[in-house]
C-alpha cells in the first residue's frame, strides 16, 4: 500500500505536522492529475498491491477528489482516506451522497482529530458534520505530541458519531530541518503511562488501537505491554518502516518525517517492491549508525529479534543533521 | 473487389443493391441500432455502425440492448465522469469502441480514463489542432501502460500492424483508408474517403462499377498518390518514420518539433511489440 | 558464375548530370545481326562449359529505348540459337524505368526476368531528360514504371549516386531513400566523373566517407527498419560469413568474372573499365567468349592482388573486406600502375576507422 497526496495544501496548521517540511517545499497550488492518479494506480497493481491511501495536504480540497474515489474503486482498489475532517458544507453533502453507501470494506477514512478544547470553534463544527455524515465509514485517528494527552473526547465522538470502534494512534516525530511538537525521548515513559490511563475506556467502550509506526517497546512495562496487547486485539507492533508516500508531482519518499531523505520520483522505480526495498536499505544504513532512540537499542535482542525497530530514525536523522559529516554516505539527505 | 468493405448511410434501397459486402453503417439515430443489425445482416455482413454522437460521451444513453453488435461511437467529449459511471458496467458488455476528438485538451486524459477502465477507445482529428505534448503522453500510456488496459486508437492499430518492410495507413481505424474502405452515396455514387462524399468528389456515379473497380484508373491512381509525396526532398519524404504516418500532417509547418518526434516514438513502441509479439496478450474487437 | 556487362545500345532517354555516355560519343546501337551473333557465342561458350552459368545484365545507356521488338528478336536468337543452354543463362536488366511498358514487362518475364535494378536522385535536376535535366518528367515517368512493376509483382532495387549536392543532407536522403523502398534494395555510390565536372557534382573520397558515416549509426541502430542498404550490408554480411559475399570491387578476384560486350561487339574487363577505355580484350566479331575469358591480362589481375597481398597491403587490417580494391582505381589518370592498391584506400580504411569499428565496437585484426 502507498500513500498519495491529492493535495499539498492543508486547512488546519497542527503543531506536530509532520508534513510541514514537504509542504514548504512544495507548491501550495500543486495538485494531483488524473494521468498521474491513474499512473499510480497501475504502479501499485502492477505491483500486485490493490491498498491505496489518499492523502494530502487535506485531500478533499482536491477538485476530483470524489472522482478520484470513484475511479479508483471502480478499478478494485480498497482506498483509505486520511483527512481532517474538515470540508466545505457542500463537498460534505456532495461526498456523502456519492460516498457514504459505499461498502465499508472497500472504502474508509481516517478522520486524524485534535482535541476540541484547543481548537477553534468553526473547525471543531466543521469535523462534527463530517462524522456526521461519514462517521460509519471512519476511523479516529490521533497524534501524540506531548506526553499529557487527551483521548476522552475520541471515545464520546466514536459513541456520539457511530465511528469505527479502532482508533488509529500516531506519535510525532520530529522533522529534521524544521521545527514541530513531538515526543522528546525523556518524556516518552511518561506519554506511554498516559495512554494505558486510557486502557480501562478501550475495554469498556470495545475499541481497539492500532499503534502507527515509531513507538518504541521498551517505553512500555511488561505489564503495559499485557494491556496494549488486548486493546490492540493483538495486532501489536513496535515497527518503523516505509510508509511510502508519493507527491502529486510523482516523487516518492520513506515517510513524511523523512520527506526529504533520499526523494525520488516513482518513475525511478518499477514497481512498490523495488520502492520499499530502496527506502528500508537506506533505513537499515541509519541503524547502522545508530541503532535506536536509546544507547540500550544497540545490544537489545528485541531490535535483534525485529519486535521492536528502536523508534523513528527521524530522530537520528536530526542528530545527524547537526553534526560534522563524518558517517556513511547514504545515511545522508541526497 | 469483394475484400473491400462499404460504408454508408443505413439506407434500406442502397443496401439492398449489395451481396455479401462487409458494410460500415453511419447513423446519428441510436435508435436505429438494433434495427441496422438486423436488416445489414440479412443479405451482407455488418462489419461496424459508426455514430456520431455530437456532444458529452456521458449523456449518450448506451444500452445493453446493442451487446454483439460492432459500435464506433464517435463524441466530442467525455463528459461527466460521474454520469459515465452510471452507464460504465454496460459499456464492458458492448462491443463498443469510443472516440473522443483531439481538439479538447481534456479528451487525453479521458481517454486515458476510458482505456484504464477497459473500454477500447481512440482519438480522431477532426482538424489541425492537437497537443502533441499531451498526444505522445498517451501514446506511451496506450503502448506502454503498467498494466493490460484497453486499447487506444490509433496507436494500438500502428503497434500491432507493424511490419517492417510494410506502409501502415492507420486511417484504417476510421473507416477511411480506400485500399479496403470505399464511401456509397445513397445515390449509389463512389467516394475514395468520407471527405470527398462531402465534397461529392465521386469516383464513380455507378454502383455497378464497383465491381471492378480495381481496374480503374483513377482507383490506381488514388492509391499512389503516396508518391506524389517522392518529388521534393522535404518533410514527409525524408520522414524517420513516414510508413507509419505516410504524411498524413503534411499541412503542419513545424514537422520537426510535432509530428516527427512523435511518430518517431510511435514507431519505436510499435517496434518493440513487434519483437516482443509473443508476450503480448491481445483483445480484438471489430478490426479496422 | 561469370557476369557479362551487355550494352546494346549507349542511347539514353536521359541526361543525368554524372553520366558522360551521351556526351561523350555518339551513341551506337548494336545491330541485330551482331546480337544474333553475341547469343551464337554465348551459346557456344556454354555448350563447352556446361557446368558454369552466365549472367547477362542488359545495361545502357537505356536498354528499353532498344524497344519491344529488339528484345522480341533477341528471345528468338536465344530460342533459336540457345536451345540447349538458355537454362545457363541468366539474364538481368538495369533501367531507368521511365519508358517501362507492360509488353516489356511480358518478354522479361520470358526472359526470367522478375527483378529490375534502376536509380533513383531525389534531389532536383540531377536525373532528368534535356538539357536542363529536367527531374520533374523523369520522376513522373519513373513513378509509372515502378508502379507497372508493382502491378506484376517484379522486384527493383536502386542505385544512389552521393554527389557534391547531396553531402549536407546524408540522413535525409537516406530516409528519403528508405521511405521509397520501405524492403530495402539500394546501394549508395559515389559519383564517378570520368571527364570534365561540367555540373560540379564531383565530390572528393573523403566526403563520400563523411557522408555514408553519419548514415551509419542510424542504419546499425535500425538494421530491421533499413534492411538491404549497401555498402553497410555488405560489410556486415562479410564479417558474419567470413568474405563471402564481396562485390567485384572488395573481392579481389573478378578477374574471371566479368566481361563487358558494347554495342559494336567490343569488349573489355567491366563497363567501368569500357567507360575508361582500359583493359580491352578484342571484338566478339573476332573472338570465342572462351578465348575472351582466357586473355592472359585478366591473369595481371589475379597476380595483382597476389602481389599486393605481400606488398602494398601487407598487414593491412581490412584486407579480407578490400583486397586492395578495384584495380581501374589503382591506375594513375595517366592509365598506369595496376599493381598498385587502389586510391581509395586512405578513405576505405577512414570509413572503417573513423566510423565503422568506434561505432560497432568491432575491432578488425590482422
Ligand atoms: S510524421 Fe510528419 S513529417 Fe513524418 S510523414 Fe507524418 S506528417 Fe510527414
Ligand atoms: S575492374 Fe573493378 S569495377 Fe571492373 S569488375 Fe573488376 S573490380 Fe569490378
Ligand atoms: S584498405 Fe588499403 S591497404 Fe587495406 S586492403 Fe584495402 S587497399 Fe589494401
Amino acid at each position: 500500500m502507498a500513500n498519495l497526496l491529492l493535495t499539498e495544501t492543508c486547512v488546519r496548521s497542527c503543531p506536530y505536522c509532520f508534513a510541514k517540511k514537504h509542504m514548504a517545499d512544495s507548491a501550495s497550488d500543486n495538485i494531483l492529475s488524473w494521468e498521474n492518479l491513474i499512473y499510480v494506480a497501475d504502479f501499485l497493481e502492477s505491483s500486485g498491491d490493490k491498498h491505496i491511501a489518499l492523502l494530502g495536504g487535506e485531500p478533499s480540497l482536491h477538485p476530483n477528489f470524489i472522482e478520484f474515489i470513484i475511479y479508483l474503486l471502480e478499478r478494485n482498489f480498497h482506498v483509505n482516506i486520511f483527512t481532517s475532517g474538515i470540508m466545505s458544507e457542500e463537498k460534505l453533502m456532495e461526498s456523502t451522497k456519492v460516498l457514504s453507501g459505499i461498502n465499508p470494506e472497500r472504502l474508509s477514512f481516517v478522520c486524524n482529530l485534535n482535541n476540541p478544547k484547543t481548537s477553534n470553534f468553526s473547525e471543531v463544527e466543521s469535523v462534527k458534520r463530517f462524522l456526521k455524515a461519514l462517521g460509519h465509514l471512519t476511523s479516529p485517528g490521533f497524534n501524540i505530541y506531548k506526553p499529557d494527552f487527551d483521548l476522552d473526547f475520541i471515545f464520546q465522538y466514536i459513541n456520539q458519531f457511530g465511528l469505527k470502534k479502532h482508533l488509529r494512534l500516531g506519535l510525532a516525530h520530529p522533522i529534521p530541518g524544521k521545527k514541530n511538537k513531538y515526543v522528546a525521548i525523556d518524556e516518552m515513559q511518561k506519554m506511554a503511562n498516559r495512554l494505558l490511563e486510557f486502557n480501562e475506556h478501550f475495554a469498556r467502550f470495545h475499541v481497539t488501537c492500532g499503534l502507527d509506526c515509531g513507538f518504541p517497546m521498551c517505553v512500555f512495562t511488561n505489564e503495559q505491554l499485557g494491556s496494549l496487547y488486548k486493546i490492540s486485539s493483538g495486532h501489536l507492533k513496535f515497527g518503523c518502516g516505509p510508509a511510502v508516500d508519493i507527491g502529486t508531482d510523482m516523487s516518492i519518499w520513506c515517510c513524511f518525517p523523512l520527506s526529504d531523505f533520499h526523494k525520488k520520483t516513482i518513475f525511478d522505480f518499477d514497481n512498490m517492491h523495488e520502492v520499499v526495498q530502496f527506502y528500508e536499505e537506506k533505513q537499515r544504513l541509519v541503524r547502522g549508525e545508530v541503532s535506536g532512540l536509546f544507547e540500550e537499542c544497540d545490544n537489545c535482542i528485541h531490535a535483534n529479534d525485529r519486535l521492536c525497530s528502536g523508534g523513528c530514525v527521524a530522530h537520528q536523522l536530526s542528530w545527524f543533521k547537526d553534526e560534522a559529516m563524518v558517517r556513511m554516505e547514504g545515511i545522508y539527505y541526497e | 473487389m469483394n475484400d473491400i468493405r462499404l460504408v454508408c448511410n443505413f439506407n434500406i434501397d442502397l443496401i439492398n443493391n449489395f451481396q455479401g459486402k462487409a458494410i460500415v453503417i453511419k447513423t446519428n439515430n441510436i435508435d436505429e441500432i438494433q434495427h441496422i443489425n438486423h436488416v445489414v445482416n440479412k443479405e451482407n455482413k455488418l462489419h461496424c455502425i459508426v455514430v456520431n454522437h455530437n456532444g458529452a460521451l456521458s449523456t449518450l444513453p448506451v444500452t445493453d440492448n446493442w451487446e454483439g453488435i460492432p459500435i464506433h461511437i464517435f463524441a466530442t467529449r467525455f463528459g461527466n465522469f460521474m454520469q459515465f459511471i452510471e452507464q460504465k458496467h454496460i459499456y464492458h458488455k458492448l462491443s463498443i469502441r469510443v472516440f473522443l476528438s483531439a481538439e479538447i485538451e481534456t479528451n487525453y486524459r479521458d481517454l486515458q480514463i476510458l482505456s484504464s477502465f477497459g473500454i477500447d477507445c481512440g482519438l480522431y482529428f477532426p482538424n489541425k489542432s492537437i497537443n502533441w505534448e499531451k498526444l505522445n503522453d498517451l501514446m506511451y500510456y496506450s503502448a506502454y501502460g503498467k498494466v493490460q488496459h484497453a486499447s487506444i486508437e490509433p496507436f494500438d492499430f500502428v503497434i500491432k500492424k507493424f511490419e517492417y518492410n510494410t506502409p501502415i495507413d492507420f486511417s484504417n481505424v476510421y473507416f477511411e483508408n480506400p485500399h479496403q474502405y470505399l464511401h456509397i452515396s445513397d445515390e449509389g455514387k463512389v467516394a475514395l474517403s468520407g471527405l470527398d462524399l462531402h465534397n461529392c468528389k465521386f469516383i464513380t456515379e455507378n454502383i455497378n462499377d464497383l465491381e471492378n473497380i480495381h481496374q480503374s484508373s483513377e482507383y490506381k491512381n488514388v492509391l499512389n498518390n503516396w508518391q506524389n509525396f517522392f518529388t521534393k526532398l522535404e518533410d514527409c519524404s525524408c520522414c524517420p518514420s513516414w510508413r507509419i504516418c505516410l504524411g498524413k500532417f503534411n499541412h503542419i509547418s513545424d514537422k520537426t518539433n510535432t509530428c516527427q518526434p512523435f511518430f518517431n516514438d510511435l514507431m519505436d513502441a510499435a517496434e518493440l511489440f513487434h519483437e516482443n509479439k509473443s508476450k503480448f496478450k491481445t483483445r480484438e474487437l471489430c478490426q479496422p | 558464375m561469370p557476369t557479362i556487362i551487355f550494352k546494346p545500345t549507349e542511347s539514353c532517354n536521359s541526361n543525368c548530370a554524372y553520366c558522360d555516355v551521351v556526351a561523350r560519343k555518339a551513341p551506337k546501337t548494336m545491330s541485330l545481326e551482331l546480337l544474333e551473333t553475341t547469343f551464337i557465342k554465348i551459346n557456344e561458350y556454354l555448350l563447352e562449359n556446361n557446368k558454369e552459368k552466365l549472367t547477362l545484365i542488359w545495361h545502357g545507356g537505356e536498354p528499353l529505348l532498344l524497344g519491344i521488338d529488339y528484345f522480341k528478336t533477341a528471345l528468338r536468337f536465344i530460342n533459336e540459337h540457345c536451345k540447349e543452354t538458355k537454362h545457363l543463362l541468366e539474364h538481368a536488366i538495369q533501367s531507368n524505368l521511365t519508358l517501362m511498358k507492360q509488353e516489356f514487362i511480358d518478354i522479361f518475364r520470358e526472359m526470367g526476368i522478375t527483378h529490375i535494378g534502376t536509380s533513383f536522385e531525389p534531389i532536383a535536376n540531377i536525373r532528368g531528360p534535356g538539357k536542363e535535366i529536367n527531374s520533374k518528367v523523369y520522376n513522373k515517368k519513373f513513378f509509372e514504371g515502378i508502379n507497372i512493376l508493382k502491378d506484376n509483382d517484379f522486384g527493383w532495387g536502386f542505385i544512389y549516386v552521393v554527389t557534391k549536392k547531396a553531402l549536407s543532407r546524408p540522413l535525409d536522403i537516406f530516409y528519403f531513400l528508405s521511405n521509397l523502398k520501405l524492403s530495402g534494395g539500394f546501394m549508395m555510390n559515389p559519383v564517378l566523373i570520368y571527364g570534365k565536372d561540367e555540373n560540379d557534382i564531383s565530390i572528393t573520397p573523403k566526403e563520400y566517407v563523411d557522408f555514408i558515416g553519419e548514415i551509419f549509426p542510424v542504419w546499425l541502430k535500425n538494421k530491421k527498419r533499413y534492411p538491404d542498404v549497401d555498402p553497410f550490408k555488405t560489410i556486415m554480411k562479410n564479417i558474419e560469413e567470413e568474405g563471402e559475399s564481396l562485390g567485384c570491387v572488395d573481392s579481389g578476384n573478378c578477374a574471371y568474372g566479368h566481361l563487358y560486350i558494347g554495342p559494336s561487339g567490343e569488349t573489355s574487363q567491366c563497363g567501368r573499365s569500357e567507360d575508361w577505355g582500359i583493359i580491352n580484350y578484342g571484338n566478339i566479331n573476332d573472338r570465342s567468349l572462351k578465348e575472351i575469358f582466357e586473355d592472359p591480362r585478366r591473369e595481371e589481375l589475379l597476380i595483382r592482388t597476389n602481389y599486393l597481398l605481400e606488398n602494398d597491403c601487407a598487414g593491412c587490417r581490412f584486407w579480407k573486406i578490400c583486397h586492395g580494391g578495384c584495380p581501374l582505381d589503382a591506375y594513375s589518370p595517366e592509365k598506369e600502375g595496376l599493381m598498385r592498391k587502389t586510391a581509395w584506400c586512405d578513405v576505405r580504411k577512414l570509413f572503417m576507422e573513423k566510423y565503422f569499428e568506434p561505432i560497432t565496437g568491432i575491432k578488425f585484426n590482422k
